[in-house]
């Protein structure tokens, strides 16, 4: 009986197991393959050249760059959206007006292109950002930080949040919807203040969803690609260059397709790991909460 | 609530349901024309990178599908053309033809064995020597991957009514061209309008002082390693400097090329830095402008002030295609003399080919220096795989001279590693 | 007690907050209801004249309804495949999950997600064109096979959360599991499927990238990669631009304020589990 059961099992997944082998893990190791060669995405031949690919990678500063960039950029995205996504989740969780039109407001962002926002915000980087800092009086802000070599990675910042904050919001509300009334007034009664209670109850309940929105923030932030592309395209001289948008660029327009390749294997061996040793973070400290 | 859900659903079901009966009778017909015997045919795919010049090219092809009913030329014109004729060679899908400029494309796609050989093409014999050298020199064969079709002109756009209201003439030298900017500046008007957030934006300039001002034998020279961009080029990028630094007040990364044209055409600044390839953006923007173009007067020898002319356009065959003859048919139909002028006319760019002239009012400064041969090359073509524009864009936010030189030199060398 | 009163610095806090949401969205829209003339004067004020007539004119410039109806398609075929295969594929992951072999399956389809495109976008390019999938349909089939990675995780563990005697005692009744699946089980997961439904409807309405690289006849772009080849071609036209892009918000903009209230409780009972 349960042999026969197994059967079954094993005849249901296979479909999709053979199709996402063929479509996901053959490229990907296509990908590796290539990364061995010298193969530049055109030519008919190519050879084995071994480790070289990779040793260049290491010693190439636009790689270099790149990465410096992205683990930047996706170090601080990852800790404003939680924060402002908790921040915002907190409030709409409150006793508030309106509160079902705030929750459709907030989640907007989320069904919306993170392309076309970011086109959008190209607009008002150029149009409105100088006026404001006049405005302001901040004199030395009074330029197009996406042309500045100091403020276009900002700039790439705040465009995610506002885009990306929405989903981890609703991750967060969901979790503060757990939390029963009775956690609360029993704290109510022995006079805990408003603080204490957030690291008291609040976030020790809603941990495991901190957990789960940092590891797939940062996952996903350190593969930034569309709103760079639509912002900058990288400039001004490289400094908002991501690893995925050096990768497609160099690799695809430019020359250098086995090389990205190997470029492209580091990167996906760094975000396991990254994962990884976050995840194992953040469940110790979700069990000593 | 799940009501509202599954009723929009619906209704996004039966919309696209209804437009996709509607819209495919209509592509239908407007593809393949009046056609029902469409299967006997020969299509033949003409892939081509200027998103301006699809409406010219639509034009010749109706008027080449007439006199050819066998043939059906379906234009491709993609954003990122570069990309996508990448992955469309990986799948083995080549374009018939393809048309791109004379650049690092080109040599790519011309050194890996994608195009096949034009050299013995009969048409070349009607195009101007110097633009076949050229397409040698970037592919570095003897062998000739593509036939040279339209050239573009890198000079200075200038607003001719500021020009008469300032009582400015056309300058050839550089004391005139100085006094010009003198006098612009006295009558608190703006010389030059950047746009330096497209990085590539800063080296149309670049390139002709290259061009005018380098030793000439500096690329065979830094190939066998006797001398360095360090010490053959920093006279020239400090006269760079100096030279773009009549641009706009404020910030001068705020806008982009589109952004940058735009603002020429309302009038921001006297002068322009871009080649003629934007003269048609400009005029879109402001269709009443009088535009005029003059060569970079960089030094006081006129003789040395170079126009730089580079292969706009080019059309290349694909090694792979099967329907060779009739993408040849095309291409031969394109370099006829009126429909080659009428590609010229209607882009404001320049002929290959002998005997046909660009006569719009706008180049009429630059006719007696293509008249006289005072044209060269676009310097870059040595260069590819060297990200100029980039190293150019830190350049002007940085001023870093020394910085900018030595990344040049780090680039090359590199490069020629590979 | 605490439940009666109002939380007005959380309200304030809320209210400062949509001014910084929609400010970008009454901009976009101010952009594209005026000629640019007027953009020139202000881009805020209200305009003299409405211009709708700029959306039809942006509408023929990037043959709007061919891009809708490319990107419906894709979405509503992407979606249903979606929930009915990947549930399955999960169930049956559940189900055996002390098996070597889908405990396995399971971490195979999850490592997947950590794999970055870049990698396998050319590969991919070549092995659809030489099976004759590098259109529409190749590019569904590719979004529910790469939806999996992320749609297991979800399904398997609201199954866990799910008890475990129900599917067991209609299986003792004689039912096949695939007939227990769909009669028992399937309809349990309704929470969990509106948040992949709106996941991957998100996800297929707006994805960029892989249409680039897989579409290459225009007739088959989708809105996105139209708003991409506007801004390349018309990028002077700042009021059809924004039309543009208005319109191709607008779809998903207008089934989710019809939906809303069930969309974020779809998300949120989901997220839950």
């Amino acid at each position: 009986m349960k042999k026969n059961n197994f059967g079954i099992y094993l005849l249901l997944v296979l479909p999709a197991t053979i199709l996402f082998f063929i479509f996901h893990t053959i490229p990907a190791v296509m990908g590796i393959f290539y990364s061995f060669t010298d193969w530049n995405g055109l030519k008919p031949t190519y050879k084995m050249v071994g480790f070289i690919n990779y040793l260049n990678v290491f010693k190439d500063k636009d790689v270099l760059d790149a990465y410096l960039f992205t683990f930047k950029f996706a170090i601080l995205t990852t800790v404003i959206v939680n924060v402002v996504s908790l921040c915002i989740a907190l409030a709409l969780n409150s006793n508030i007006k309106l509160k079902n039109f705030f929750k459709g407001l907030y989640f907007m962002p989320y069904i919306l292109s993170m392309l076309i926002v970011a086109y959008i915000f190209n607009y008002f980087f150029a149009n409105f950002w100088i006026d404001i800092m006049g405005y302001l009086g901040i004199e030395k802000w009074m330029v197009n930080p996406l042309g500045n070599e100091k403020g276009a990675w900002l700039a790439i910042v705040f465009v995610t949040v506002w885009q990306s904050a929405a989903f981890n919001t609703v991750l967060y509300l969901a979790g503060l919807q757990t939390i029963s009334e009775d956690l609360y007034e029993a704290s109510a009664l022995d006079g805990a203040n408003k603080w204490k209670e957030f690291w008291g109850i609040t976030f020790p309940m809603i941990a495991p969803f901190f957990t789960i929105n940092m590891v797939l923030s940062l996952k996903g932030f350190l593969q930034v690609f569309d709103q760079v592309l639509a912002l900058t395209g990288g400039g001004p001289f490289g400094v908002t260059r991501s690893i995925a948008l050096l990768i497609y660029k160099n690799g695809f327009s430019g020359n250098e397709f086995a090389y990205q390749s190997a470029n492209a294997v580091i990167y996906f061996v760094v975000i396991v790991a990254i994962s990884l040793i976050q995840l194992r973070y953040l469940q110790k400290r979700e069990m000593n909460l | 609530m799940k009501k509202p859900l599954s009723l929009a659903l619906a209704l996004l079901i039966s919309i696209s349901m209804l437009s996709a009966c509607g819209s495919n009778k209509s592509s239908d017909s407007s593809t393949n024309g009046e056609t029902t015997k469409s299967g006997e045919k020969v299509k033949v795919e003409f892939f081509q990178y200027k998103s301006e010049a699809v409406a010219t090219y639509d034009k010749l092809i109706a008027k080449f599908e007439t006199a050819n009913p066998g043939i059906d030329v379906v234009q491709t014109n993609v954003p990122e053309a570069a990309t996508v004729l990448k992955t469309r060679i990986a799948k083995g899908d080549v374009p018939d033809i393809i048309s791109v400029g004379g650049d690092a494309q080109f040599e790519d796609l011309a050194t890996n064995g994608v195009l096949a050989d034009l050299t013995d093409y009969p048409g070349q014999a009607n195009v101007i020597e110097n633009y076949k050298k050229t397409l040698q020199a970037i592919t570095g064969t003897e062998e000739l991957y593509g036939v040279p079709f339209a050239a573009n002109a890198d000079g200075i756009i200038y607003n001719k009514d500021e020009f008469t209201a300032l009582g400015l003439k056309v300058p050839t030298t550089k004391d005139e061209m100085d006094k010009v900017l003198e006098t612009i500046k006295t009558a608190g008007k703006v010389p030059f309008y950047f746009a330096f957030k497209d990085a590539w934006t800063a080296v149309p300039a670049w390139n002709v002082f290259v061009a005018d001002l380098q030793p000439a034998s500096f690329f065979t020279d830094r190939k066998a390693g006797t001398t360095t961009f360090a010490t053959a080029h920093k006279d020239l990028m400090n006269q760079y400097i100096e030279f773009m630094q009549n641009g706009q007040s404020g910030d001068r990364f705020t806008n982009g090329y589109n952004d940058g044209n735009a603002e020429f055409a309302k009038g921001s600044s006297v002068m322009y830095l871009q080649g003629v390839w934007a003269i048609p953006e400009i005029l879109k923007a402001n269709p009443d402008i009088k535009l005029g173009v003059f060569a970079y007067p960089l030094s006081n020898d006129t003789s040395k002030n170079y126009l730089v002319s580079g292969v706009d356009v080019l059309f290349s065959l694909s090694a792979t295609s099967k329907v060779t003859a009739e993408a040849t048919k095309f291409i031969d139909f394109m370099m006829e003399a009126d429909n080659a002028q009428q590609y010229i006319d209607e882009q404001k760019s320049f002929s290959t080919i002998n005997n046909i002239f660009q006569n719009d009012e706008v180049y009429s400064d630059l006719k007696p220096i293509f008249a006289e041969g005072r044209v060269a090359d676009f310097p870059d073509h040595y260069i590819n795989g060297m990200a100029v524009d980039v190293i150019l864009q830190e350049l002007m936010q940085k001023k870093n001279v020394d910085n900018a030189l030595a990344e040049m030199d780090t680039q090359y060398d590199k490069m020629a590693s590979r | 007690m605490r439940t009666k009163r109002t939380n007005w610095l959380a309200t304030c806090f809320l209210i400062a907050g949509s001014v910084f949401l929609l400010f970008p969205l009454y901009m976009t829209f101010m952009l594209s209801i005026k000629d640019n003339k007027e953009i020139a004067d202000s881009v805020l004020a209200f305009p003299k004249v409405w211009r709708w007539e700029n959306f039809i004119t942006a509408a023929e410039k990037v043959n709007y309804w061919q891009k809708f109806k490319n990107s419906s398609i894709i979405t509503v075929l992407t979606v249903t495949f979606t929930l009915f295969t990947n549930s399955f594929v999960a169930y049956a992951i559940k189900k055996k999950f002390d098996h070597k072999f889908f405990k396995g399956l399971y971490f195979y389809f999850i490592s997947a997600m950590f794999v970055p495109f870049p990698i396998i976008m050319l590969p991919v390019v070549k092995l659809t064109a030489r099976l004759g999938l590098d259109n529409l349909y190749g590019l569904i089939l590719l979004y529910i096979v790469y939806g999996l990675s992320f749609n297991v995780l979800l399904y398997v563990g609201y199954l866990r959360s799910l008890p475990q005697e129900l599917d067991e005692a209609a299986i003792v009744d004689g039912a096949s599991v695939w007939q227990t699946f769909w009669k028992i089980i399937f309809p349990l997961l309704a929470p969990i499927n509106a948040t992949v439904a709106i996941i991957t409807t998100v996800w297929a309405w707006n994805d960029f990238l892989l249409p680039l690289i897989m579409l290459d006849q225009e007739s088959q772009t989708t809105l996105p990669l139209a708003q991409f080849i506007f801004q390349s071609k018309f990028g002077q036209d700042t009021n059809l631009a924004f039309a543009s892009y208005l319109m191709a918000m607008a779809p998903l903009l207008i089934v989710y304020i019809l939906a809303q209230k069930w969309i974020i409780s779809g998300v949120t009972r989901g997220a839950v589990k």
